[in-house]
């Protein structure tokens, strides 16, 4: 197997991994309401590995797989793959151009990604209470970059990258 | 001397096509839910992944309850304790109502009412229990290959749990009672009041009891059933119980906070209804 199959083996791995903990153990991890939201943040951390277009299309996978079990009956499946695909491309982007492969940057990465898009989510589908809406963003995004660090040095070891001029 | 950069476009077009991909597959699948047709996009992702998130579920649970006691003996030995007494109540309790029932089909039967069947239950796992918390949803193990439908209703032996809102052959997703986007005609189960309403719930703990008349009679403690009204829910489901009443001075209507009887933080196995 090439190396850049390896990657994308590991990074499609990670993807499994994380729709497995998303659906066995987001909602028994809630604290108050808050919970983390594994597809997404495995998607931006991986996208630490990636260029625009290797995020997007990680972004779109956890996006698709998200909607496929959580979407609400009065829409939200596009949004959500849509905003996860720019989401993360957007993180791809600037790891490409602006920042380095760094891991102290993790939580900020997944904190902010995550308010990004579920401030996205919430411009294309409105509903519900906006102060309940901004605690749960809040939460989510605080849970997220609790558990930045771990899941990129988890990914950095699925793919084997080690540094930022190994991106895919 | 020529630029061989790529225009941004031309570099980033697979991401341009993912983000076209992403919009046309949400409005294809709103389409087909529309008409109650499973999404194919989604019966494919579900059949990779709910099987081994619902063993895992099962796998996990069952780790839960054989190690449990270890972080909450004590208070295991006290709820034990009061369960039984409770137990006791109720076993009085079920031998009254059940004569009551009795009586009631024999009157009903006199008058010439027509006998309604039981309604045949499916029992079902959950493959997945509210995976984003800005939907009250859960996935369970039973689709349309069961006869599970669109608005099958759904429940646990404590009560009403929500409804069926999309079905793929092996999986259905539920919407619970508590989310914002539920609406449950429901009564007052006391024989003095019988005050209707309609329970929305918004993504919190609690339910609300709406459209209920300055006049109903409704009172904290007062248990909630489904009043049948609308089509969807049969009647006398309990919902739960409520806590407080307030009036809505906007409408001159009250407003009933209730709390659910089912908690969906525990729910492990639910029965659907065909």
């Amino acid at each position: 197997m090439s190396e850049e199959a390896r990657r994308a083996f590991g990074l499609g791995f990670s993807l499994l991994l994380a729709a497995m903990l998303q659906l066995v153990f987001a909602d028994p991890l809630q604290i108050k309401g808050a919970k983390p939201d594994f597809l997404l943040l495995f998607a931006l951390m991986g996208s630490l590995f990636c260029d625009l277009n290797g995020g997007a299309a990680l972004g779109f996978f956890a996006g698709l797989i998200h909607a496929s079990f959580a979407s609400s009956p009065h829409g939200g499946f596009g949004s959500l793959i849509v905003n996860r695909t720019l989401v993360s491309g957007f993180v791809g982007w600037l790891e490409e151009r602006v920042f380095r492969d760094s891991p102290i940057m993790t939580p900020l990465f997944a904190f902010a990604g995550t308010l990004v898009a579920e401030t996205l989510f919430y411009l294309s589908v409105p509903q519900g209470r906006l102060r309940h809406r901004v605690f749960i963003a809040v939460g989510t995004a605080l849970y997220n970059a609790f558990l930045a660090l771990p899941v990129y040095l988890l990914l950095r070891r699925l793919t084997g990258l080690k540094k930022a001029a190994d991106r895919i | 001397m020529s630029d061989d950069t790529p225009s941004p476009l031309r570099r980033y077009r697979f991401a341009i096509f993912l983000l076209i991909a992403g919009t046309v597959v949400g409005v294809y699948h709103n389409r087909t839910t529309d008409k109650s047709k499973p999404d194919p996009v989604v019966v494919v992702v579900r059949s990779v992944f709910a099987p081994p998130a619902n063993a895992l579920g099962t796998f996990s649970r069952w780790v839960s309850r054989e190690t449990g006691w270890i972080f909450h003996g004590r208070s295991i030995a006290q709820e034990n304790l009061l369960l039984k007494q409770q137990v006791a109540e109720l076993e009085s309790k079920s031998a009254a109502a059940e004569e009551a029932t009795l009586r009631y089909e024999h009157l009903r039967s006199d008058l010439g009412f027509v006998q309604k069947a039981q309604p045949r239950l499916l029992a079902a796992d959950l493959v997945t229990r509210r995976p984003d918390p800005k939907f009250d949803t859960l996935v369970i193990s039973r689709g349309s290959g069961d006869g599970v439908h669109v608005d099958s209703v759904v429940t646990t032996k404590m009560g009403l749990v929500g409804r069926v809102f999309e079905t793929t052959p092996t999986t259905a997703s539920v919407l619970l009672i508590t989310d914002q986007n539920s609406g449950v005609g429901a009564r007052v189960q006391r024989a003095q009041s019988r005050a209707t309403g309609v329970i929305k719930g918004d993504n919190t703990s609690s339910l609300s009891m709406i459209y209920l008349p300055q006049a109903a009679d409704i009172k904290p403690g007062d248990k909630i059933v489904t009043s049948g009204l609308g089509g969807i829910f049969p009647p006398g489901l309990v919902i739960g119980t409520v806590k407080t009443v307030r009036a809505d001075t906007g409408n001159s209507l009250k407003i009933a906070t209730i709390t659910p009887q089912v908690d969906p933080d525990t729910l492990e196995e639910v029965y659907v209804a065909p």
